[in-house]
């Protein structure tokens, strides 16, 4: 069919002509004012002209305003009055609900992958002040270290075991229960004592606790060797916020006693370790820790709540304070030492800190190693070889008196 | 030399080479008397499983 065939024109121009001319009109009603007619000729409107001018400059400067908030794309204020998100394909409209820290579940997040630096202090009350927790040594580790010698907190620690709320107050499993920010990468380790349930310090990178369900001398030395191989939290020099503060469960009514204890051991970590497991180590709290996390227990820890939990000891780390959270959801790291050998507690504590700086806390790759196997099972066979030493001298002796009768 | 004599002391010698590096990898534990002990029986029964090992290659070539 030839291109400039009558029936193709004549479609063209029927179809055409009016579309023109619509557009034509609406152009002229917007930008253009209509000029006057005067017998034969026309007169432009030199008044609409100039009420038209103005209005387009004003639109224009509407433009130009609005301009940087377009430019900015992502992140910026729509005209729409929609918050766009960074990412520049989703937009979050205004109306849509952002979740509160509070809000959301608590699921603490041990992972550190990926992580973004969480502002300071973001949940950290203030030490009321004149109160004896607003004072900096004792203010971060509610006592001395061992050695008494614990050093002034900078500013911006967070107070030790008060926070100036009661115990009741803080709610069950409540907004202190999981951090809103991603933690950092946890730098050191300090010990500090905790003498009430949910009086934990807030805005501690990771929590953890010390756990010993009875009076033993296995608990004295697993408590010697924490005071000897982990500082106080106020001789560490790492923010809050990078810190494992390593808790251990102190009586509330020998809190006074304690610090004069301090005193009296002068810093031998076995003595402090036996007198405190004899008197002031609180035993109902750990065991209280013990029930929060098997009530209801998480797989991982099933077979562990299933047994007597009565030997011990345990360590707990936690991405929040743990102590007022029934049941304690995971992720979280549970150290079971039961079967441990004493002597083989100094090796598994640097292990354990060793573990809380890894990206993934929870994963226990620095504490079930073949290294810690093989010392453990050695300590073990150490302690074998003596009494069976001395028992082939006695055999042997006793059948050489019988050769000799 | 006789041989009861070469035998102690080599289990001497790998009893503290045991001893060194159960030092070096576990510099937290104490040595105690019952891991100088263990690294003494275990630098014994070295010599012995060697000693079997050599009288058994050289003895069936001989």
């Amino acid at each position: 069919m030839p291109l400039f065939h009558p029936a193709i024109v004549t479609s063209l121009l029927v179809l055409g002509l009016p579309l023109l001319g619509v557009v034509a009109s609406q152009a002229i009603a917007a930008n253009e004012c209509p000029c006057i007619a005067t017998g034969n000729s026309c007169v432009r409107d030199l008044a609409c002209e100039e009420r038209r001018g103005a209005e387009g400059q004003a639109r224009e400067r509407a433009r130009e305003e609005a301009e940087p908030y377009r430019q900015r794309g992502r992140g910026g204020l729509d005209f729409d009055g929609r918050v766009k998100s960074l990412n520049p394909t989703i937009t979050t409209p205004s109306a849509t609900p952002i979740p509160s820290p509070a809000s959301r579940p608590v699921q603490p997040n041990l992972d550190v992958r990926a992580r973004t630096p969480a502002p300071r202090g973001a949940d950290q009350p203030l030490a009321l002040p004149g109160s004896p927790q607003s004072g900096k040594g004792q203010a971060r580790n509610g006592s001395p270290s061992p050695a008494g010698t614990a050093p002034a907190a900078s500013d911006d620690r967070p107070p030790a075991a008060a926070d100036g709320r009661s115990p009741a107050s803080v709610p069950k499993g409540s907004e202190r229960a999981a951090p809103a920010s991603p933690r950092l990468r946890i730098l050191e380790t300090g010990y500090s004592h905790l003498s009430e349930f949910g009086k934990e310090a807030p805005g501690y990178g990771l929590y953890s606790y010390a756990i010993l369900p009875s009076d033993s001398e296995r608990a004295a030395l697993f408590l010697a060797e924490v005071f000897r191989e982990i500082p106080a939290i106020g001789d560490t020099s790492a923010q809050p916020s990078q810190l494992n503060i390593f808790y251990v469960p102190l009586r509330k009514d020998k809190e006074a006693d304690f610090t004069a204890m301090l005193q009296t051991s002068r810093g031998d970590a076995a003595k402090l370790g036996a007198e405190y497991t004899k008197s002031f180590y609180d035993y109902r709290m750990a065991r209280g820790l013990l029930d929060h996390i098997c009530n209801p227990p998480d797989p991982s820890v099933l077979d562990l709540c299933n047994g007597d939990l009565s030997r011990g000891p345990y360590i707990f780390a936690y991405a929040s304070a743990a102590s007022h959270i029934e049941p304690v959801p995971p992720p979280y790291l549970f150290v079971d030492l039961s079967d441990v050998h004493e002597r083989a507690f100094g090796e598994f504590l640097a292990a354990f800190q060793a573990q809380v700086k890894r990206e993934d806390v929870s994963d226990q790759a620095k504490i079930k190693t073949l290294r810690l196997r093989i010392l453990n099972i050695a300590l073990t066979a150490a302690d074998w070889v003596g009494p069976v030493q001395k028992a082939v001298a006695d055999i042997a002796r006793s059948a050489a008196g019988d050769d000799k009768k | 030399m006789k041989f009861g004599t070469i035998f102690s002391v080599c289990a001497a010698a790998v009893a503290v080479l045991y001893g060194v590096l159960f030092s070096v990898t576990y510099p937290r534990v104490e040595i105690t008397a019952g891991v100088v002990a263990l690294c003494a029986l275990l630098g014994v029964l070295t010599c012995v499983a060697v000693a079997g090992l050599w009288k058994l290659a050289v003895g069936g070539k001989a």
